[in-house]
């Protein structure tokens, strides 16, 4: 029963932060309560995790106390901002759409539809029993980050984190799990898991509300079918990988953007660069992402309304501030500790274009010859060529396209280059690679087949 | 879904499921291996017990066949459309594309239906291998020796330590990195891995080093000797 009453507190911390923050920008009724609980707590755990980053920076240990102190009174200091400075805006055009998922007349829809219900609750009850019943066990999880929280929850300070294995890699899910540890009390290689399922159930949530943004309610459950189609996926759905956080940030951030495209307002990408921000604060890669989202808003920009200069540069600076600002934090960290990055860099034109190739073989190995993708990727190519009359006419299927390619073009250049080619060609790093982005690939999916009849 | 669009579906799923059926037949019959083992082989191809890295290993053999049997099913639904568009003096507008888009949804919920299917039967296995044992049990299942030795260990020095870590096994190769980091997780907090090695340590840990209770410095005892080979040695002065 007490476990029970901690574990609660380890959810509801970071889910009444991360409300407070979105109220800042929005009024609760600009979402739909479903998507603002679950938008909350992927932020809120981004802010819990920068606090515990900084008392250990500042060499105060770390532990219960400390900590819910701290985010309390960042609760309060955010309260009394908002309540002086800023006004939330209530932002009705994110509201769900009034269409109903089971009011078909068709009997072969409904059963459907049944059917991608239970789907999708069977692999969310498979998460969470994962979670509750299998220790940590993956390989990168017990020698890197899990291991990296262990030591952070016990040593209750960064002091050693130039010792850590990988220490350039960012702290955001270990400290997610020091944060569960500080709350129970004791470290415990299975309930320390708790986050994961519900990082995914958050994700699915919100994977889901954005859906319905693009296309109807029953377009956004086919979504959440071809996204459930996916063996990774659900892989990762019930592992202690960071590839979940990643893709949650990731995945948000760049539909609020494509969102502000449609509705021109500046808090959607205020709240898409600290969705941003967090996804650098999760895994390397998300560092790597953030020249997609930049490019994607200066296409935007540039594409988009005439509108005044001063104006494009406001909204620009609307989403890298907060981006920055976040991904600074912890950079100034480990400048500060000494640590550097510089070793990963390092580019040879010759052994670039030697590469090509190889690089090719791998990428379309691991797109079309894995049991990772069912045959998503297969369904989006054929989409792709079909519509491609409706690409050029309709913005958003731009937009998704880009941001799609561009997540491409990334991995496979870093993928060219001299220090990360072995690294990025394996089986392993790459079907994870493009697991950040496939949900990208099923909003473009998606939205294509909006307009088609079955 | 109306009338058409049904006879529509069903149509394209007896094509595929046809020339599936065909081609199966065939490719038994040349190589000489039973109908059911090769379609076993063809659908388990698309759910592999996923590798513990996080990823899924090559299905080359199913997906070269579905991609087969997609080209195939494509030249049967152009030439019904050629055929039917004679018929009505080319009036209609092409089914082609459409049939063949629905032909690649029907494969994927096909396919996601043997997903789940095997994927329970995943979970099943899980189940039973975790369900109503104690973590001990289970983390005893999962790592073995490191796990059961770095407990010892820890019974028999607790809190932080920061320990030599001394093996003959190869740490760099797969399986020798794989124990050393299962090892350094459960030993936490004597700490083998995380720390300024230029820092004195008060203990050592002997992990699979032959005849390691006789390489044993001056200065330390054995503080649990799990065999000769594995131990662990504190510094004397350590309570």
């Amino acid at each position: 029963m007490i476990i029970a009453g901690k574990i609660l507190i380890s959810l509801l911390v970071p889910l009444l932060v991360g409300m407070r923050c979105i109220k800042v920008f929005f009024a609760e009724d600009s979402f739909p309560k479903y998507a603002f609980i679950a938008l909350s707590y992927g932020l809120g755990l981004g802010v819990v995790t920068h606090v515990l980053l900084l008392l250990a920076f500042l060499n105060i240990e770390l532990n219960w106390i400390t900590a819910l102190v701290s985010i309390l009174g960042l609760y309060i200091a955010v309260l009394v901002f908002a309540h002086i400075f800023i006004k939330p805006l209530r932002f009705e055009l994110l509201r769900t759409k009034k269409d109903s998922v089971f009011k078909s007349n068709r009997p072969t829809i409904n059963v459907i539809i049944l059917c991608v219900f239970l789907v999708a609750a069977y692999y969310v009850v498979y998460s969470f029993w994962t979670a509750l019943n299998v220790p940590v066990h993956e390989w990168d999880s017990l020698a890197t980050s899990v291991y990296s929280a262990k030591v952070i929850y016990y040593e209750k300070s960064l002091a050693n984190l130039k010792y850590f294995p990988y220490p350039v890699y960012p702290l955001h899910m270990p400290l997610a799990l020091v944060w569960n540890a500080l709350c129970f009390g004791f470290w415990d290689d299975q309930l320390v898991k708790i986050t994961f399922p519900f990082m995914f159930l958050s994700f699915l949530v919100v994977f889901y509300f954005i859906l319905t943004q693009l296309t109807s309610k029953k377009g956004a459950l086919l979504g959440l079918a071809l996204l459930a189609s996916s063996n990774l996926f659900m892989f990762h759905a019930a592992s202690t990988y960071r590839d979940i956080f990643l893709i949650y940030y990731v995945y948000s951030a760049l539909a609020f953007i494509v969102f502000w495209q449609k509705y021109r307002n500046k808090r959607l990408l205020m709240l898409a660069g600290l969705l941003a921000g967090l996804g650098a604060f999760t895994k390397l890669e998300g560092m790597a992402y953030l020249p997609v989202y930049f490019i994607l808003i200066m296409f935007i920009l540039c594409k988009g309304e005439k509108v005044k200069l001063r104006v494009k540069a406001k909204e620009f600076l609307s989403f890298s501030v907060p981006c920055i600002f976040i991904v600074s934090i912890f950079h100034f960290v480990k400048v500060f500790k000494g640590i550097s990055t510089a070793k990963y860099v390092g580019f040879d034109l010759v052994n670039c274009i030697k590469n090509i190739p190889v690089a090719l073989e791998y990428f379309g190995h691991a797109l079309f010859m894995t049991a990772s993708w069912n045959i998503v990727w297969v369904l989006l190519l054929f989409l792709i060529v079909w519509r491609w009359k409706v690409i050029l006419a309709d913005r958003e299927a731009q937009m998704w396209l880009l941001a799609l390619v561009l997540f491409f073009a990334i991995h496979f250049l870093l993928s060219l280059s001299a220090g990360l080619s072995a690294h990025i060609l394996s089986y392993n790093t790459i079907s994870r690679l493009l697991l950040h982005f496939f949900p990208v690939a099923v909003s473009l999916i998606v939205l294509l087949m909006r307009q088609e009849k079955f | 879904m109306n009338k058409k669009a049904q006879i529509s579906y069903s149509l394209l799923a007896f094509i595929f499921l046809a020339s599936m059926a065909v081609f199966l037949s065939v490719y038994s019959l040349v190589f000489k291996i039973s109908f059911v083992s090769l379609f076993n082989k063809f659908i388990s191809g698309f759910f592999s017990d996923p590798h513990v890295n996080g990823f899924y290993g090559t299905s080359a053999f199913s997906y070269k066949i579905l991609y087969y049997l997609l080209a195939v099913s494509f030249v049967i639904i152009s030439s019904l459309d050629l055929a039917r568009r004679r018929k009505k003096q080319q009036t209609d507008a092409p089914f082609v594309l459409p049939s063949f888009f629905r032909l690649l949804l029907i494969i994927l919920a096909l396919l996601s239906v043997c997903q789940v299917v095997q994927h329970s039967w995943y979970f099943q296995h899980r189940y039973e291998l975790f369900q109503n044992k104690s973590l001990h049990q289970k983390k005893i299942q999962l790592f073995g020796f490191p796990y059961a030795f770095a407990r010892n260990c820890q019974k028999h020095l607790s809190g932080y330590h920061r320990a030599q870590f001394i093996t003959d096994v190869d740490v760099h190769h797969p399986e020798g990195m794989t124990e050393h980091r299962r090892l350094a997780y459960f030993l936490y907090p004597i700490n083998i891995r995380s720390y300024d090695k230029t820092l004195p340590v008060d203990s050592i840990i002997y992990f699979k080093k032959h005849d390691a209770v006789n390489l044993i410095p001056e200065g330390y005892v054995i503080r649990y000797a799990y065999d000769n080979d594995n131990v662990l040695a504190v510094r004397k002065d350590l309570p």
